[in-house]
């Protein structure tokens, strides 16, 4: 009689369990990135700049982690150092992630200077689902400038930046700028020169 | 003289014979079949009965042919007969649902319930039976409409319970709108009494029931009779049982990684940086997948690395919560008696443990109760009752609100170990367990004295004498407490955490004190009360003309009442495994305060009852009180009431109707009643404490005297008008059974703020009675019981009530929506409404342009909410949240617990009897948010609460907005938006107001009684077995959260919604045996 007490005891504590729904994280894990640069448009004086893409790498990510060891000698007893304490040995390791990126690089794309313009602001319209980010050059160049607080981005948006006029004939630095999704699977790389007043005449 | 001899000895044995006689008979249902098993036995001799055969017949010996006979059957009127020199009696049991004879308790006295014209509910201890209560006020949850017993707080071990009846009564500062509790009347404790000794519970909800008790009982009354002796021979009573408490609504909190990515997406949608880079990630990784063995490392050679620099994964709900707790429960009593003498004696032994591991919570209490009834002789009658209750209440010093409110957001991250294998700081483990302890105890003991006096029949003289002694401790205790370094010195710890160093003295003499680490501190205090009270009223019953009945109550009531409490404190304890206060003059690590108070009442009351042939009824009461608490010209109110009733069945032309519906009455009642329950004893005298200043003089912070603010002298007392009428009604024999009420409660000068004054008068304006609260509200009860054969009958009872309450006055000087304005129902909730989550940054760029959002924060883009413009200003904002200027916010949903409702169903086959009670709340909106001073929401709803130390991440919170690049996965179709630091998601919103209505199964009970012909009934009077559940299934569309357990507050250090001791569901197992 006991054991059946305790046995109807746990079926209905298990059954009272049971009706409760635990939470569960809704994420859909099949929904992958995307991210299109569509064209870029001038916000002055509406000139429409196409995209044209030079070609597409696709790669996988490398990894690393360092292995931290104390410097033993070979019969397997650390070797102290100079000042009496443990020496640490450090190993990087590489391995291959699971991530493969796709990197786009698009042909470059000259911006006229027109007279009375002295600052041209340019729209990069972009599809995405993810987040994106377009990072601020490593090294700075006088005709170019992002838009402050567009360089990073969510969904479908507009990465701003600008072009300032200038009297040369074609600009000496070639600007790189990138636009990725913050998970890295997606990569465009786009170049831009600039043309100079002088290239007008 | 043989002759004499043999006169005498055959006048002898004829004696004898009529002194034994035996009679005969047969019982029979109202059905007209014969009673098979009815118990019948002569009156004070319940040891020898018998029973009837299958013919219902019995045969019983007895004393004499004079002597009464009682029948009893299950589900039957228990009947008695008078033999009056019969020897063969014929008896027809009637049904024991005829509501006729049915008596309620009202104020002083009791009344046939078809004669009771106030609204008035009374229950029997069934719905205390065979349940693993922790005190009486539980088990009252949803048994009467309009009874409104909340819980919000938590399931704490000693936790107390709110109440109302038929919705809050008062919002004036400083009062107090709970029913008054009389325990076989004297003011008492229901949460601390004996659930096994009360006989029953009445409730007395509107001004015609409670206005006999007058200024102590404005928003109702709840009277509890306890259990007395009877004359049926001595019984011993021991009812036992053995409670397994699982808690329950735990929340499930995320892992360590995943919650630091939580983070890192929440900082950088705020503009902010990522908390935990790439290696750190890697490293709480590695933690998980067992590469590494400490979670943590020393920072410098005195700290331990902590926080988002630690990398543990520790799931404190899961560390801290047991996944049962063992309670039980032990109660034994002897009733028994004569007609000349009863006497019931009791005693109650709970010993319940909390469900936190490590803590050692425990709440005993012990109750004995002696009552004797002496019946001197048929003029006076002798009651007197002593009851002692101790409880006591042992937990650590650390668990407190602030301990469940940090449990809530202890980061995933910090470790439970240290390298050294001591605990680490952050897991609290030593605050627990080596922090110290705080008890707090009551003793209590009461003494009742009632004389009975009955010069002539129907006039009876009553005096009582009431006293109630508390002598309260307390005791808290601060131990120093450390941790081992990395340099491998004490680094001492704080046992509360957040403000160091904190001693406070708080206006009500009570001590805020947070410790400093390595502290040393011993509180002691004492609550002495005296508690005293006498009654003495008479009442007269007669009859006029046959048909004309009056009765008439006259009386007079004193209270005394003096509280003190002494408590002193020391930060310095020479012994801290043996705390005392050390003597010191002069000390500066002393803390000690004293508060005194007393007042004192008088009350006359009379009441006229008359009844007009059991159809017509007019009740008058009248209660003059005079209480100390208000200035000498407005110490006297007097508070009338009127009720009226008529008992439609029981008029001729309703006779053809009697077959259907054999009970139909209606009633109407208005009365006015005063409040005195005010916080501060005595509200209109003003006080000067002193307080430390923020001034600095010889060194040393100089103590100040402020200037008390100006002050009413026209302060009164508060008054309660109410009116309303109801319907009762039995159809087919009583069978169905039910009540409508209807009711209206206006609350009249509740102290609220006057108009602002000019700034030129250097203060605020003082407070007045100038604000009106009105409630309006309706109730039903039905009750269905019905027998089908002799072995199984059932029942099925329900209860729905409703209420609304408006603030129909108050002079609030700025109208804030938030706060107390005229027109204003109570439990609004005022809130933005919300078009929707923005899919992209382009959309939210668009929104923006047309509504501009920056008044609720910046940095919006694609996951963030849109909310809605509904004024003619295009920027979205509240304006200045006041009724003439609220912007975008409206009135989204209000709080206010509508459509209580309860059902019981029970029934009864052979020796199993089996009972379900359900309750839940039809309608209730919820925000869960940080109160009228944090009109946004709380962390434990939305993950994150508006500030970088407010994070709570459950496994619930992961539905927020991602975009497909989320290591968590894509949720762009998300219930929350995207995570931030920020305000910006979780402002009180329609969007995220909760439905907090339910349907909670309160009780489950299968009982098992031993059979009558069963070998034990030979020393065993009735043995019952018993499975018992509480708070088993429940039914809710609220997110997280227990409904129960919807605490707001508005400081955080409140615990707040989600941050309260859990709840739990019970399980028991119990045994009833009667010898």
């Amino acid at each position: 009689m006991k054991k059946l007490l305790y046995i109807a005891a746990a079926c209905l504590m298990a059954s009272v369990a049971a009706c409760e729904d635990d939470p569960k994280n809704p994420g859909d894990f099949g929904m992958k990135s995307v991210l299109e640069l569509t064209n870029i448009r001038s916000l002055t004086n509406g000139q429409v700049y196409p995209l044209s893409v030079a070609r597409t790498i696709d790669t996988t990510y490398h990894y690393y982690y360092n292995v931290y060891d104390t410097v033993k000698d070979a019969e397997g007893n650390p070797i102290l150092g100079t000042d009496g304490k443990l020496q640490i040995s450090t190993e990087e390791k590489f391995y291959l992630s699971k991530i493969t990126a796709k990197l786009v690089e698009f042909d470059t794309i000259f911006f006229p200077s027109f007279e009375g313009v002295a600052l041209d602001t340019m729209s990069l319209d972009i599809k995405s689902n993810a987040n994106w980010r377009a990072p601020e050059l490593v090294n700075a160049v006088t005709w170019y400038s992002v838009v402050n607080a567009s360089s990073t981005g969510g969904g479908d948006g507009a990465f701003l930046f600008s072009v300032k006029q200038f009297k040369n004939d074609l600009s000496k630095h070639i600007v790189k700028q990138d636009v990725f999704t913050r998970d890295s699977t997606l990569m465009f790389r786009l170049y831009f020169r600039h043309y100079g007043l002088a290239h007008n005449k | 003289m043989k002759k004499y001899i043999l006169t005498l000895v055959c006048m002898v044995v004829s004696l004898a014979a009529l002194a034994q006689a035996t009679v005969t008979g047969t019982v029979y249902e109202p059905s007209g079949d014969t009673a098979i098993g009815a118990s019948v036995f002569e009156k004070g001799h319940e040891g020898k009965g018998a029973v009837t055969d299958i013919d219902g017949n019995f045969s019983l010996r007895v004393s004499s042919l004079k002597a009464t006979i009682v029948v009893s059957y299950i589900g039957m009127e228990t009947q008695e007969i008078a033999l009056n020199g019969r020897d063969k009696v014929e008896v027809r049991l009637k049904d024991s649902s005829t509501a006729l004879n049915e008596v309620v308790v009202v104020g002083y006295g009791t009344q046939k319930k078809i004669n009771a014209t106030g609204a008035v509910k009374t229950i029997d201890s069934e719905v205390l039976e065979s349940r693993p209560l922790s005190n009486a006020v539980q088990g009252l949850q949803g048994a009467v409409a309009g009874l409104n017993i909340t819980n919000d707080a938590g399931g704490a071990p000693g936790g107390e319970m709110n109440i109302n009846i038929r919705g809050v009564g008062s919002i004036g500062e400083g009062s107090n709108s709970s029913p008054l509790v009389l325990i076989d009347g004297m003011e008492g404790d229901l949460s601390t009494i004996n659930p096994n000794d009360i006989e029953n519970i009445s409730v007395l909800k509107d001004a015609a029931a409670a206005s006999i008790y007058g200024s102590r009982a404005p928003f109702g009354v709840v009277l509890v009779t306890t259990k007395s002796g009877s004359e049926m021979g001595t019984r011993v009573n021991y009812s036992g049982n053995v409670r397994f408490q699982t808690p329950k609504n735990i929340p499930h909190t995320v892992d360590s990684y995943t919650m630091a990515l939580m983070v890192n997406e929440a900082y950088l949608n705020s503009g902010g940086r990522i908390q935990f880079g790439p290696n750190m990630l890697q490293k709480i990784k590695d933690f998980q997948l067992g590469k590494l063995e400490f979670a943590t490392e020393a920072e410098s050679p005195t700290k331990w690395k902590e926080n988002f620099q630690s990398w543990g994964n520790s799931a404190w709900y899961d560390w801290y919560m047991k996944d049962v707790a063992i309670s039980d429960e032990h109660n034994a009593s002897v009733t028994g008696g004569n007609d000349k003498v009863k006497y019931y004696f009791s005693g109650n032994y709970l010993d319940q443990h909390g469900i936190f591991k490590y803590a050692d919570e425990k709440y005993t209490r012990l109750a004995l109760t002696g009552k004797v009834n002496i019946k001197f002789n048929k003029y006076v009658n002798f009651n007197w009752t002593s009851r002692i209750i101790s409880t006591d209440n042992n937990k650590p010093s650390a668990l407190n609100s602030l301990f469940y409110h940090n449990l809530g957001r202890r980061y995933a991250t910090e470790p439970i170990y240290l390298p050294n294998g001591e605990f680490h700081p952050k897991s609290m483990m030593q605050a627990i367990t080596e922090g110290g302890r705080e008890t707090t105890k009551t003793q209590q003991f009461y003494n009742q004295a009632n004389l009975t006096i009955e010069p002539i029949k129907d006039w009876q003289i009553h005096a009582e004498i009431n006293s109630r002694i508390e002598n309260n401790p307390y005791t808290r205790q601060f131990k120093p407490i450390s941790v081992t370094g990395p340099d491998g010195n004490p680094i001492p710890l704080q046992v509360l955490e957040g403000v160091s160093a904190k001693h406070i003295i708080r206006p009500n003499g009570t001590f805020d004190v947070y410790p400093s680490a390595g502290e040393s501190y011993y509180e002691k205090a004492n609550t002495s009360i005296n508690y005293f009270t006498t009654n003495f009223y008479t009442d007269y019953s007669f009859k006029l003309a046959d048909k004309h009945n009056f009765k008439v109550l006259i009386g007079m009531q004193t209270e005394y009442y003096k509280r003190e409490i002494d408590r002193v404190a020391t930060s310095n304890t020479p012994i801290p495994d043996t705390p005392f206060i050390p003597s010191e003059t002069g000390g500066e690590s002393t803390m000690v305060s004293e508060s005194k108070g007393e007042w004192s009442s008088v009350g006359f009351f009379g009441r006229l009852n008359y009844n007009y042939d059991d159809r017509y009824m007019l009740e008058v009461n009248m209660r003059g009180d005079g209480a100390s608490r208000f200035p000498k010209d407005q110490r006297w109110g007097y508070f009338p009431s009127v009720s009226v009733g008529w008992n439609v069945a029981q008029e001729k032309f309703w006779e053809k109707f009697t077959g259907i519906c054999n009970y139909l009455k209606l009633r109407g009642s208005y009365g006015v009643l005063g409040n005195q329950n005010t916080s501060s004893f005595y509200p209109f005298y003003q006080q000067m404490t002193t307080s430390g200043g923020n001034v600095v003089l010889g060194g040393s912070q100089a103590t100040i005297l402020p200037v008390y603010a100006p002050f009413s002298t026209n302060l009164t007392w508060e008054k309660i008008e109410n009116a309303g009428a109801g319907v009762d009604f039995g159809l087919l024999n009583s069978r169905l059974q039910g009540a409508f009420d209807w009711y209206q409660r206006t609350t009249k000068d509740m102290v609220g703020p006057a108009m602002a004054l000019p700034g030129v008068f250097g203060g605020d304006a003082p407070k007045t009675n100038n604000a009106e609260l009105r409630t309006r509200g309706w109730e039903i009860e039905l009750s269905w019981r019905d027998r089908i054969n002799k072995d199984f009958s059932y029942s099925i009872s329900a209860s729905l009530s409703d209420y609304k309450t408006v603030v129909t006055k108050y002079d609030s000087p700025t109208n804030e929506v938030r706060k107390w304005y005229q027109g204003k129902t109570y439990g609004e909730i005022w809130g933005y409404r919300v078009v929707g989550i923005a899919k992209s940054d382009k959309e939210m760029a668009d929104y923006q342009a047309v509504h501009s959002q920056s008044a609720l924060g910046n940095n919006w883009g694609g996951g963030d909410l849109m909310y809605a413009n509904l004024d003619d200003n295009p920027a979205i904002n509240e304006g200045s949240a006041t009724l003439n200027d609220h912007g975008d916010i409206t009135v989204i949903g209000n709080s206010t617990p509508r459509y209580a409702y309860s059902f019981t169903l029970e029934a009864q086959w052979k020796f199993i009897d089996f009972r379900a009670y359900f309750q839940g709340i039809g309608k209730r909106d919820f925000f869960i948010g940080g109160g009228e001073n944090q009109p946004w929401g709380t962390s434990t709803f939305f993950g994150f609460g508006g500030g970088p130390w407010q994070f709570t991440p459950f496994v619930d919170h992961l539905d927020y907005f991602r975009f497909a690049d989320s290591e968590l996965g894509a949720n762009m179709d998300s219930y929350y938006g995207r995570l931030r630091t920020d305000k910006n998601n979780i402002y009180n919103s329609d969007r995220f107001l909760q439905d907090a209505s339910y349907l909670r199964l309160k009780n489950l009970t299968v009982g098992f009684t031993l059979p009558e012909n069963a070998g034990l009934s030979k020393w065993i009077r009735k043995a019952r077995l018993y499975f018992s559940a509480e708070n088993l299934f429940t039914f809710t569309k609220l997110k997280i959260f227990d409904p129960e357990a919807l605490q707001s507050a508005d400081s955080v250090y409140d615990g707040g919604a989600g941050k309260a001791y859990p709840q739990y569901r019970t399980y028991s197992v119990g045994l009833e045996l009667t010898f």
